[in-house]
């Protein structure tokens, strides 16, 4: 990472989903809606565990992947600073660099989490129960 | 409304393209890769493919050469969010080239691609263009 990433990271806001892309998401999706954002919300928990198993199995290009699925996820929900992290984390599984990269992982499980919550209110505030905990 | 095959290794993304083409009243069907796409298209030819270009095993640009020598008159859609070196225009320039019917960027729009899916099946296929040019 270098530090330039590292300034871009440390100098932007925790994570919320862009609210105005969920909107659209929910008028063209119309029932589905909801049905996918259990998909997504699910995902901003077990995507983030994905991305510190492969750190943990010390295997950089599972890592590598992880964090360019991660990326488009967070992308088109808006989530700006997840997705630095994850690109950041893909570019250091690709170069089979990972020095630095637990307590980007760690803050990625903290902002994922947030993310979770935040849409679990969205779909809550849309009417209907969501039925991910 | 047309019978269309999502092809993509993240079912989050699928289960997005999936729900957006249903709630405008299309029949649609997945796959996690492209040898499984392959499989369903001779099982049951889909209207039109969306297809993702990363993805592992068989990617989605040879999933795409595969798919158009023996289903030469598909229509595809190619994905993509880049990966690696390979930029997501450049992998997207690469799909038109070889005979996607369009391409998409990611993140998309969702109504973008409600648009594009609509445009893309009343086209021609390139393989017709090509007849019609001979």
């Amino acid at each position: 990472m270098n530090a330039s990433q590292s300034e871009q990271i440390q100098n932007t806001e925790e994570g919320y989903p862009d609210f105005a892309k969920l909107t659209e998401m929910r008028e063209e999706l119309g029932d589905h809606f909801l049905l996918v954002m259990q998909h997504f919300q699910s995902g901003m928990l077990a995507r983030p565990q994905k991305i510190r198993q492969a750190f943990q199995n010390n295997n950089p290009e599972q890592l590598a992947l992880e964090g360019h699925s991660f990326k488009s996820l967070c992308r088109q929900l808006g989530l700006s600073q997840m997705e630095t992290l994850s690109v950041t984390l893909e570019s250091m599984g690709r170069s089979g660099q990972l020095d630095g990269a637990a307590p980007l992982i760690e803050r990625l499980l903290a902002y994922g989490l947030q993310a979770h919550c935040e849409l679990q209110k969205y779909c809550l505030a849309c009417g209907k129960p969501s039925s991910v905990q | 409304m047309a019978h269309i095959l999502v092809v993509d290794d993240d079912e989050i993304m699928r289960a997005l393209l999936s729900g957006m083409l249903r709630h405008v009243g299309h029949t649609v069907v997945e796959s996690d890769n492209g040898q499984g796409g392959l499989e369903q298209m001779n099982a049951y030819p889909a209207e039109l493919v969306i297809t993702d270009i990363f993805m592992p095993e068989m990617d989605g640009l040879e999933f795409l050469i595969t798919l158009l020598e023996k289903h030469p008159d598909s229509k595809v859609i190619a994905i993509s969010g880049g990966y690696k070196a390979v930029n997501a225009c450049l992998s997207l320039q690469m799909a038109k080239a070889l005979g996607a019917t369009d391409i998409i960027a990611k993140p998309f729009h969702t109504a973008a691609v409600i648009r594009q899916v609509a445009y893309a099946l009343q086209s021609k296929t390139i393989a017709y263009r090509r007849r019609a040019e001979r």
